[in-house]
This record gives structure tokens, sequence and C-alpha cells, in this order.
């Protein structure tokens, strides 16, 4: 059997086992139900509600007032780990704004290589209920930013802190039409497959650090 | 598999001896209903979160009643997205189409995420014959890789192994000389060195779905260790194995889903990477697979979707059953000889298989109910159990004895008087065989059930027999 008629033959099987209803009547009778609760919030403060979140998660945060500081203290933290201070980012115009010499910091841009230490991305979004952070995957932001360096630095506009996760789905920048992909991230990589031992930097990032930027 | 109920108790009874490889098992059987508990409370207490499980389980049964829709529209969007779309009726097509991706791409080195349905296929054996190097990643997975062992635990798989056992592993299969591993850290951080290898010159990357979104073509992905996001990004070519019970309508009913399922296996409220995949890299992208292929399997699904059974699946994969069961974490995952092991392993093999090889598993309940109340996509575990064993005992397939012995107990319970005598008299008896300890010691044919344990005497009278004598006796007082 050729795979077009594997293709036809289960298609068939499925269609045949579902019930007879035009397109129209499926989605009234999705938009009927109850649609799923969400998460009480631990704060009316949304920011203050991220914070909570992303410290059950293990990532630390840091709340700044401007563009100036968000550069010193992501200067202050690299400083705490390392001699240098290289870092990567994604080509994001607002990375490429940042007054990175403020804080003598040395942006490389395009995507992580595996010795890469420290990389920085900007997230479309923060979502307070789970303390995660929406980034959209491509030229901006690439995948492995995310993923191949020791230590990764989110940064993210205050106005962008959103209440709930569906809030990622009104976003432009997440739709399949603009991004590949959208990665939520909300901790560091971690595993617990040795004795049940929870233990931070498995294949990924040992370290996440969020910025909240209020201008 | 082992079929025979013989064969199950025997794996299990080593098990129970077993305490060295149990210890993990019990940590985990403590610690993850605790941590789910305080997720739950935080989450705003169990009516919300029962609520919100009654709520996504009439999304799943509308998902599966239009599943032939939803099918449709997932492969009509993620053929526009860019991604290629294959169907398989079994193992062996879903192996056929994953190895003749590889061979399309020219790939040497495979690797792979965390994947159920790959594990019930066999692939690895599949592309491993075929001369491609494929290594597992989550790290889990790798330890049992590297020890040649079956996974026991589907969010925990290596929770038989000790540390000890781990550290002995990987000082025998790594040659990097003289290190003392000691600590969990340090193991981790040798497979993180190790892996990372193989992250970075692989050619494919395999990994599984935890939901398809048929309105947007997207697959949804969640990891804690970031292993899966490295496989979905670094290599080349993608392939995600799944199966069309994944389906869900929109992008926002699966983050309806994400807050039910890591709450339900780790307590956390979301797990730290969960990620949305809708193609391969766009014009302008630096990075990303230039392929994406989604293999679709069927494998008995649609047989199961026909069938009383069907609420199966809506299973999520989160494990909960299984850290809440007494049965999985006395027996382990082993002693059930499947991928899927537990209370959703104990329903869904023998419908993946059959009633006769999986005869032993519909039986390994003690329907003490805890799996249906944890289970966030409320799959009423016990009660299909039980229709199983109905099915069993109806088809011939239970034990000969066995049968004879419901027959005879269902024949009596249809009788009343007489079943209120013999029960009567077998109260009375054991009342009077356990009158000086207040427990029975011995009793025929019940011998292994108090090897280990007391059997507290009964009272003197069954309960209906005390309540029959009172109601006897307020009658005759209230007559003038």
């Amino acid at each position: 059997m050729t795979p077009e008629e594997i293709e036809r033959q289960m298609m068939a099987r499925i269609r045949g086992l579902s019930a007879r209803a035009n397109a129209a009547d499926i989605r009234s009778e999705l938009d009927s139900l109850q649609s799923c609760g969400r998460a009480r919030l631990p704060s009316s403060d949304l920011v203050e509600a991220l914070c909570q979140n992303l410290s059950l998660h293990g990532a630390s945060h840091a709340v700044v007032s401007d563009r100036s500081e968000a550069v010193l203290a992501m200067s202050g933290y690299i400083a705490e780990r390392y001699s240098q201070r290289r870092v990567v980012c994604g080509y994001d115009a607002r990375l490429a704004a940042m007054p990175w010499r403020d804080g003598g910091v040395l942006p490389r841009f395009g995507s992580a290589e595996s010795g890469d230490a420290v990389a920085i991305s900007y997230a479309s979004a923060a979502i307070a209920e789970t303390g995660s952070l929406a980034i959209p995957l491509g030229r901006d932001n690439p995948a492995v930013n995310n993923l191949l360096p020791v230590d990764h630095i989110v940064l993210v506009n205050e106005r962008d802190v959103r209440a709930y996760l569906e809030d990622v789905w009104t976003l432009d920048a997440c739709a399949p039409e603009q991004t590949r992909g959208v990665m939520l991230i909300s901790g560091p990589s971690s595993t617990a497959d040795i004795a049940m031992e929870l233990v931070v930097g498995a294949h990924g990032p040992q370290a996440l650090h969020v910025i909240v930027i209020a201008a | 598999m082992n079929g025979s109920g013989v064969e199950f108790q025997r794996a299990a009874a080593e098990a129970i001896a077993d305490t060295t490889h149990s210890a993990n098992r019990e940590q985990l059987g403590r610690k993850l209903p605790e941590a789910r508990k305080e997720a739950i409370d935080a989450f705003g207490g169990d009516a919300t979160f029962d609520a919100m499980r009654r709520d996504f389980k009439q999304l799943r049964e509308h998902a599966q009643r239009h599943l032939g829709h939803y099918l449709e529209q997932f492969v009509a969007k993620a053929r526009e997205n860019g991604c290629q779309v294959h169907f398989a009726r079994d193992s062996d097509e879903l192996n056929r189409h994953v190895l003749d991706i590889c061979i399309g791409a020219k790939a040497e080195r495979v690797i792979k995420g965390k994947s159920m349905v790959t594990e019930e296929t066999g692939l690895n054996v599949a592309l491993e014959d075929a001369g491609l190097a494929v290594r597992e990643t989550d790290l889990g997975e790798y330890i049992l890789q590297e020890a040649g062992e079956k996974p026991s635990h589907i969010v925990a798989p290596a929770l038989h192994k000790t540390k000890a056992d781990i550290r002995e592993l990987f000082l025998r299969q790594h040659a990097l000389g003289e290190r003392d591993l000691e600590s969990s850290a340090a193991m981790v951080a040798e497979a993180r060195r190790l892996l990372r290898e193989d992250f970075l010159h692989a050619d494919v990357g395999i990994i599984g779905s935890n939901a398809l979104i048929a309105e947007t073509g997207h697959s949804l992905l969640v990891t804690n260790e970031g292993n899966g996001d490295l496989c979905a990004n670094l290599p080349d070519t993608l392939v995600i194995c799944t199966t069309l019970d994944r389906l869900l309508p929109r992008a926002s009913d699966g983050m309806a889903m994400l807050r039910l399922l890591a709450r339900s296996t780790t307590g956390q409220a979301l797990s730290c990477y969960t990620s949305f995949y809708s193609g391969p890299r766009k014009h302008h992208d630096v990075d990303g697979p230039t392929a994406v292929h989604f293999v679709i399997l069927d494998n008995q699904r649609s047989d199961i979707l026909a069938s009383d059974y069907r609420e199966m699946l809506h299973c999520l994969r989160c494990g909960a059953c299984l850290n809440h069961c007494p049965i999985y974490m006395t027996a382990g995952g082993h002693a059930y000889d499947s991928v899927y092991p537990g209370p959703m392993g104990s329903v869904l093999t023998p419908l993946l298989t059959s009633l006769e090889e999986a005869e032993a598993l519909p039986n390994a309940c003690t329907a003490c109910g805890r799996c249906e109340e944890v289970c966030p996509a409320n799959i009423p575990l016990p009660g299909l159990l039980r229709d199983l064993r109905a099915e069993q005992f109806t088809t011939r397939v239970s034990p000969a004895r066995w049968r004879a012995g419901l027959k005879l107990h269902a024949w009596l319970v249809l009788r009343p008087r007489l079943y209120r005598a013999v029960t009567g008299a077998a109260v009375r008896l054991m009342h009077r065989l356990g009158r000086k300890r207040g427990v029975i010691r011995h009793l025929p044919f019940a011998g292994g059930w108090l090897t280990a344990r007391d059997l507290p005497a009964p009272a003197k009278q069954s309960f209906l027999s005390a309540y029959l004598d009172q109601q006897r006796k307020a009658s005759r007082g209230a007559k003038p």
C-alpha cells in the first residue's frame, strides 16, 4: 500500500468513527463549552506575581527602571560569575539598541555556539500565572541562545507582563505565520532522574535570570 | 510480556524483596503526591482544580467526537506551515517512515527526546539495525540506554536505578579516566558534557508530542531538561512521532492542558521548557531544522476509539496514577513488562496488545480509586480495569479456577437469604477463631495474605444482622 493510500485509509477510518457534523456546528459546539479555569495569581500586582512564580522555578530576577539600569544589572550579574563580559544576543532590534557600553558588556549578535557562557534574549511577554517567558523563535531570538549557554538572561518589558498563558496567543509575534515556534521558559534546565535528587543544569542553561524593565 | 498472573507476581515479589532498588520508588510515592497537593492548593484548591478537570474532559470528549474534523484540520495546517505529514497504521510502518526520513537526510547520527510512542514501536532497534547511531538524550533514558534496560516509570524512566548503580555504570561505560562521581550533580555534569557532542553533531532529531493543535498545526513539547528542545532545534531534520489521540482544537486548549499536566506530575505550575513548534526554519532564521516531519501513528487507537474504552485516549501521560498507585509502588514498573506501567498501563496495554497477552494487568488493582481521584484527564481507571476483567471473564481469558470462584460467588449473592446464612456462619466462625487475640493469624485459603499481616476478628454479628435485630426489637417495643 502506498503512503497516500495508508493516509486515505486512516483518515476514512477516523472520519467514520467521528460524529456527523459540519465545521460550523463543530465550532458552535466548541464555543459553547465551559472555558477551563485559571490559576489564582499569588499577587494582584502582575510583576510581583511573575517574580514570585519565577522564584519557585529557581530563576532569579531583578526589576529595573530603564534600559541603562538593565545593562548595569546584566553587567553585575555577569561580573559575579565570569571574568569577562562577553554575551551572545539574537538580532532583536531592542537588544541592538541597548546601551551596552554603560555596563561594559560586549555583545556578539547571532546564534550561540557551544562555548558561549551567557546569552541574552528579549521576551515578547512574561506570564505571571506560571512565571514564564514567552520567546518566539527566529532571527531575533535563535532557539540555541535559549539552550546552549550556561547562563540565560532574559529581558522583558513591564508592559509585556501578562496575567495568563492564553495571552501568548494574542501576540502577533507568536503566530505560526511569524515564527516557527514559541518557547515558554520558566526556569533553568533541571533533572531529578538520578535518585530523585533535583540537579539544576541538565542539558540547557544552569541559571535563568530575568530582568523586568519598567520603561 | 508478563502475560500471566504468576509472572507478574514473581516479578512483583522480586521487586518487594529488593529493598535497595525500591527506595527511589518509595521516595517518589511520598514526594510527588505531596508536591501535587501543594500545587493544587496554590492553584486555588481541590474544588477549583476538579472543576478544571471536568471542563477539560468535556473539551477532550468534544475533540474525540469530532476527531476526523480536527485531524484533517491539523494535517492541512501542518502542511501549510511547511511540514511533511506521514501516517502509520502500526509500529512497523512508523519505524519504516522514520528510517526512510533518516536515509533521505543521509543521516548517520540520530538524537532522541523522550518519546513513549517510539518506545512502543521499538524505533531504536529498527534504526540501529539499519546502521544508524541512535542516542537517547533524556537523562533517565540515556542511563537506561547505557545500561541496556527498560524504563520503569513513564516520567522517571530510571527510577529503579540507585545512585551507586548509575555511578558504576558511568565509570564502566565512559572512558574518562579516574574521577569520583560521588554526587548526582557530578554525574549529571558528565552526561551533559558527553551528550552535548551528540546534540551538536546529530543529523536528525526525534521527539514526541504532548499535544497537537488543530487550528495552528503546532506540536507541543514539555520537558524540564531542555533535551527535547535541543533535539528539535539543532539537527537539520526534525521528526515528531505522535498519535492521533493527541489532538486539541485550539492553541488556548493547549494552555488549559498545561495547567493540568505539570501540576499533576511534579507539582510545577509549568515545566521549565514548554514549546510550541509549527514548522521548519523560515527564510530569515539563523537556526532550526530545514525539514520537519510528523509521523502520526494509529496502532490500535482507532479500535480503542470505536470501543467502550475510548476515555483511555484522554490520557496525558503525566504519571500521576503511577505515583499514587499502591500496586505500582509495591510491585515496581518492571513487573508490568510494558512500556506503560501502573494503572494507565494496566488499561492501555491490553488494548494495544490483547487481553490474553496482558492477562495479569487488569487484575493488578486494589480498586482503591486513588488513580481516578488524581487523573488530570478524569479517566475512570478503576471502572475501565473492572470492565477489562469482566471481558476476561466472559471471553474465558481468566483462569478456569478463578472463573469458577466468581461464578460461585455470583450464584451466592443472587440468593440473599442463603448469602446471609453463609456469610453469617462464616462471621460467627471467624469471630470465635479470633476471640482471644482479637486477630486471626491462620485461615484456610488465605495463607499468603496472612503471612505479612493480621486479619482483625470480625464482630459477632454482621452489620445487616445487627440492624435487622435492632429493627425487630424496635418494632416489638413500638407495639401497644
